[in-house]
């Protein structure tokens, strides 16, 4: 048996292809922004960046916007993750369905059904106005903390709650008995060991932020951030300077990237194992404190899940032009979909499942190469994997656009739809197959091949079936970010490539609120069907890791 | 193991399904117009040439333009409708001209004689105003909206990202001269979108916007009363948009009939009810009449030489960059 065939030539295979699709067009971005009009070494891009105060304006607003949010993010998400925690509330089980509220309702619908309650033509706005009471802009600051609070809250949650349950209680009790005050004990002992759980979780929520697209441009009218100002760059009309493109990029690169090194650093200081865990007694609670608490969580979880609702009811609302009519029901927009627009929902069918198959099946075998046949390639494999996390949507577009457009290597543009969509959940997708892998154990395999079965077919035949809940996990996760993807396709996409939520954006853009709507529930349906289907039919976990 | 077979099978299907192609009798028609705009155009071909099938590719006039650009070698498409002047002024080498015979009951500032393309409707920039946000009396002239009394309150789009935002900046330049530029810079806050102004405008975000007048009508239209719009009296400017036949295009003779139906009476009359933009032929004033928009010839019109703005650009957007600070 030759000892390269078949893993380390398979490992040779998904280099270069992560080498080709992903290190080169992140390169080329890199590269491109020290090149200047005359194609020379230059600095001018930076130089630009560094002397024209808009630049530096969006920069620093991106950099507040992130660090605030980050900051409602944990507070709301510690807070929720406490009181499901610790106290026994009435609706415990609808706060299990929080975490699909983020997968289900993509952030640009969120955006829009905010500004359908609270724009300045919004529903609660008028009620306001109606009864003669201010309320303040929701377009800039308000909005953009406002909104994103709300959609990414649930990572810091996710994550407090995780750490939380797995908090051994006899230490609290221990502080306590020692004759520490309760509130003092919290803070003393509680906290200190759930603190890099809730910190990591908090970066991501601030990378997220920074790369933030879809609700930065809904909202950000006022406030200049760097992730529109890349995406105007590039999507100009009269043809864009490649020089400032690449520079906006690069800098919106170095900023995740030390982020993700400053979280690592962090982390790798700081690590409690927890003995034994005890878990914390469930309180009941009583009088004015259960009202205060279960309300205060009720009001969260109500708010997270309005965004659908608003959409549902907006796609169904008369509307002439852009002005709505609530309260007056249509089937219209759902009809003239049906007239003009199936190819729309065609195409976000052909290129998501496009997307997650291929990301599926490499993310399976990148798992198996990485956990099970380690060789020499395996570190860089390992580097190249991280890359897709250093870029956002926006930056891996042009990235993918100017790399692929001319050059060496020319690609059709629904190709690049499909690389975009599926190089972006990578990272998640390899993380998730190789959720069980590590519980597999080695013998098994080598039982299989010393009966004489290849290697390949031991692969099919006993491996795989193990691992399939971790790979339908990965399918389901990846399936519905690629149908919800917005921020790379819709630097990407020609003529005649639309999907929903690109689809989504350019309604949104012509102000037409209800025919967006009634694509938003339709793009939700479709990432909602395998979801329910996956948890309902074949149990798969999605929130195991 | 199941749905993996599932997967790739679909997988291998929609492959199969994604390749069309157009044969004879058949326009392949590349637009930037709104879907319904489209269905009128297919319904009027339905019945006028009931042997052509129209395949409509639809997206933004930017990305259509350069698939077009794109397909250069092997041309797929038969006529693009519909762009911007100065857009299309940039792509002019993928055109073919064609004279049809309706471009005589065009206006005259869109028939468009030296160019390959034909005007099929023009906007006019107007000023948006929204009621509910406005303090005192909407200023009626360009001159007006300047004053540092408006400062903060009117938005335009940003000249250097949109064409017809550019169109009005020369404009102004055109009748205030550089003073006029250092007036306007001083008082607008920016938009990033030709879109981002007139959506401003009507939540109330400013009082007074520089926007085309379809984009204000439509919210009129729609029933949003504190809505409406002024068209200056010290003269305002056009930007008129066309449409091109493709240079080699597969069918381009069924495309020429396609092109002399998108500028017939009939039609024209039907998209203008539709969108609010004004047609390009001469004789729809009952029409425009009808729809509660003043007749061309009641507005102050500023003639604007398109090559001379053309050639302005740089030094424009330069001295515009520098008033802005």
């Amino acid at each position: 048996m030759n000892r390269f065939f078949p893993w380390g030539f398979l490992s040779v295979t998904a280099l270069v292809f992560l080498a080709i699709f992903v290190a080169y067009p992140i390169l080329g971005v890199l590269f491109r922004s020290f090149i200047g009009e005359n194609g020379a070494f230059s600095l001018d891009g930076f130089e630009t960046f560094l002397t024209r105060g808009k630049y530096l304006e969006a920069l620093m607003n991106t950099v507040i916007l992130g660090l605030i949010v980050t900051l409602t993010c944990t507070i709301l998400g510690v807070f929720l993750a406490f009181v499901v925690a610790r106290y026994d509330i009435p609706f415990a089980n609808i706060v299990l369905l929080l975490p699909l509220s983020v997968l289900i309702i993509p952030e640009l619908i969120s955006a829009q059904s905010w500004v359908m309650v609270f724009g300045n033509n919004g529903l609660i706005t008028n009620l306001f106005k109606a009864l003669g009471l201010p309320f303040p802009r929701f377009y800039g600051w308000f909005g953009l903390i406002y909104v994103m609070t709300l959609t990414y809250y649930v990572h810091v949650f996710l994550a407090a709650l995780a750490a939380l349950r797995g908090f051994d209680h006899s230490l609290e009790e221990a502080g306590q008995s020692l004759g520490t005050a309760p509130f003092t004990t919290y803070f003393r002992v509680v906290f200190p060991t759930i603190l890099p759980a809730v910190l990591a979780s908090g970066l991501i929520v601030f990378t997220l932020v920074i790369g933030n697209f879809a609700i930065s441009i809904a909202l950000a009218q006022r406030v200049p951030l760097l992730s529109v100002m890349t995406y105007r760059s590039f999507i100009s009309e009269l043809g864009g300077n490649p020089t400032m493109q690449s520079t906006l990029a690069t800098v919106s690169i170095l900023l995740v990237s030390g982020v993700l090194f400053l979280q690592k650093r962090y982390l790798s200081k700081r690590n409690y194992q927890m003995v034994a865990g005890r878990s914390t007694p469930r309180i009941k609670l009583r009088g004015w404190k259960a009202l205060l608490i279960s309300g205060g969580a009720g009001l969260i979880i109500v708010l997270s899940l309005m965004p659908a609702l608003v959409v549902l009811m907006g796609s169904f609302t008369v509307s002439r032009g852009p002005v709505m009519y609530w309260g007056q029901f249509t089937l219209e927009h759902y009809v003239r979909i049906w007239d003009f627009n199936l190819a729309v929902i065609g195409n976000s069918l052909k290129f998501a499942s496009l997307a997650t198959g291929l990301g599926v099946c490499f993310a399976t075998l990148v798992s198996y190469l990485l956990v099970k046949k380690r060789s020499v390639f395996s570190p860089v494999l390992d580097y190249l994997l991280l890359l897709p996390l250093t870029i956002s949507g926006t930056v891996l577009g042009i990235a993918l656009a100017q790399g692929f457009n001319s050059g060496p290597i020319v690609l059709s543009g629904g190709l690049l739809m499909v690389l975009a969509m599926m190089v972006r959940r990578l990272p998640f997708g390899v993380r998730n197959a190789s959720s069980n892998l590590h519980n597999i154990s080695n013998s098994i395999e080598e039982a299989s091949v010393s009966l004489g079965v290849p290697p390949v077919r031991t692969f099919f035949n006993v491996v795989l079936p193990l691992m399939a809940p971790g790979i339908a996990a990965a399918a389901i996760l990846t399936w519905v970010t690629t149908v919800a993807e917005l921020s790379a396709s819709v630097v990407i996409y020609q003529a005649g490539q639309e999907t929903l939520p690109i689809q989504i954006f350019r309604l949104i853009s012509s102000d037409l609120m209800a025919r967006a709507s009634a694509f938003g529930v339709i793009n939700m349906f479709i990432i909602l069907v395998p979801v329910f289907f996956g948890i309902k039919v074949m149990k798969v976990r999605l929130f195991s890791s | 193991m199941r749905y993996l077979g599932y997967a790739s099978t679909f997988t291998l299907l929609t492959i199969i399904g994604a390749a069309t192609n157009a044969t004879a009798g058949e326009v392949n028609l590349y637009t930037s117009n709104s879907e319904d705009a489209v269905a009128l155009v297919l319904d009027a071909v339905a019945e006028q040439a009931p042997d052509i099938k129209i395949n409509v590719i639809g997206g933004g006039s930017g990305s259509l333009l350069r698939r077009i650009e794109a397909e250069q070698s092997a041309p797929v498409a038969d006529l693009f409708w519909s762009s911007g002047f100065s857009t299309l002024a940039g792509f002019s080498n993928l055109f073919t001209a064609y004279e049809s015979p309706e471009a005589d009951s065009l206006l005259p500032a869109l028939q468009t004689e030296s160019a390959p393309w034909t005007g099929t409707n023009t906007h006019v920039t107007v000023i948006m105003v929204n009621s509910d946000v406005l303090d005192g009396e909407a200023p009626q002239t360009w001159e007006a909206l300047m004053d540092k009394r408006w400062a903060g309150q009117v938005t335009m789009a940003d000249p250097a990202n949109s064409s017809s935002s550019y169109a009005q900046l020369y404009g102004i330049y055109q009748l205030y001269g550089e003073e006029g530029v250092r007036n306007l810079a001083d008082i607008v806050e920016l938009q990033g979108s030709t879109s981002g102004v007139y959506k401003a405008v009507a939540q109330g975000e400013y009082p007074l916007g520089m926007t085309m007048e379809y984009a204000a009508q439509r919210y009129i239209h729609g029933g949003q009363d504190d809505i409406s719009m002024i068209y200056p009296t010290d003269g305002t400017f056009l930007s008129p948009e066309g449409m091109a036949l493709i240079k080699n295009g597969p069918n381009s003779e069924e495309a020429k009939q396609v092109y002399d139906l998108l500028l017939s009476q009939n039609l024209q009359e039907q998209l203008f009810d539709l969108t609010f933009r004004r047609p390009s032929r001469a004789d729809l004033d009952d029409a425009i009449a009808n729809s509660g928009l003043p007749l061309m010839e009641d507005i102050n019109i500023i003639e604007v030489d398109e090559t001379e703005a053309g050639e302005q650009r740089d030094y424009l957007l330069e001295l515009w960059a520098d008033a802005r600070g």
